[in-house]
């Protein structure tokens, strides 16, 4: 790729080691069942994830907000006191936070699964999870790079072909 | 036999008759094989702070199902909570329990409530009980100079 490509691709394309991808995947992981989330930390580092806990969403929510490239996925449990999965979902979508949320529970019924679909989750898994899931979790950040990418892309292309629409009139 | 191959054999039937017996499931094996050099203790942190959480949940739930005027809401925020933690060690009768605990919850069942709440404290003392002894047996076994054997 010429330098001048890769000038044009966002910052939050290019926040992890490409050649060493998925180790070193930067997971913010939230749950306020102590006991859960020091089995999900061990299970996410043996993956070789950087792994940052949080009990609380709100406390999640404020290193997110502080800078969301420090993250490339957030893994969290949905019924939590004060915030809960839902709620911050949909403070992550106000704020314009567009890191791939997984939510997790040991609740399975259909109608709460789909809420989380629907309040932008990019996968709901049931607790307690696996190695076998927590070894591909990857994919979700993955996928969003791809989509980045190519978002890239076609506005690099209308710029070259010499389309201004885009371009802001100063 | 020598001392640490016995020792072995006793911890091992232990812990199969745990399984068979429902205190314990797949989970529990998770645990186990997340335990490694670099966190050689990891199976009994983990659990003694579902002990912790437990006791902490189960005396909040006896205070509730006291009041005059119950919160169901509370008592299933905490029964969820109990639910969860003993699902992530795999402790298979509490969670079973806590099933039946928040239907009693959802019907506003106040006998069923403080039925369940019996039960899952039986059941809690009965796998703590169970637990306890399992790490004696391993430190027995470390101690005569053994190995913990994968299971």
């Amino acid at each position: 790729m010429a330098s001048g490509e890769e000038n044009i691709l966002s910052d939050s394309c290019r926040n992890y080691n490409a050649e060493e991808f998925p180790a070193g995947l930067r997971v913010l992981a939230v749950d306020d069942d102590p006991c859960y989330l020091s089995v999900l930390e061990k299970m996410l580092r043996d993956c070789l994830y950087q792994v940052t806990t949080c009990d609380r969403a709100k406390d999640a929510l404020s290193l997110l907000e502080e800078d969301k490239n420090k993250f490339d996925l957030v893994i969290s449990d949905l019924h939590m006191p004060e915030m809960d999965g839902f709620q911050l979902l949909e403070m992550m979508e106000l704020l314009d936070i567009d890191v791939p949320v997984v939510i997790m529970s040991v609740d399975d019924q259909k109608e709460v699964v789909m809420k989380c679909i629907l309040k932008g989750a990019c996968e709901y898994l049931a607790k307690p999870l696996q190695m076998e899931t927590i070894k591909f979790i990857w994919r979700h950040v993955f996928r969003k790079k791809q989509k980045c990418l190519k978002e890239s892309e076609k506005s690099t292309e209308s710029v070259v072909n010499g389309d201004n629409s885009q371009l802001k009139t100063i | 036999m020598d001392t640490v191959t016995q020792l072995q054999r006793q911890l091992v039937d232990y812990t199969n008759s745990l399984f068979l017996e429902g205190f314990l499931n797949e989970q529990f094996n998770q645990l186990q094989q997340l335990q490694d050099e670099s966190n050689p203790d990891f199976v009994v942190e983990v659990v003694s702070l579902f002990f912790q959480d437990s006791e902490r949940l189960l005396n909040e739930l006896a205070k509730i199902l006291e009041q005059k005027n119950i919160d169901f809401k509370k008592v299933d925020a905490h029964v969820h909570q109990l639910k969860g933690s003993s699902s992530s060690i795999g402790a298979q009768r509490v969670q079973r329990v806590c099933i039946a605990f928040r239907n009693s919850c959802e019907e506003k069942n106040i006998e069923g409530c403080q039925k369940c709440l019996q039960h899952v404290k039986y059941e809690y003392t009965h796998v703590k009980n169970k637990l306890e002894t399992l790490f004696k047996l391993e430190q027995q076994v470390l101690a005569a100079g053994g190995t913990i054997p994968m299971y």
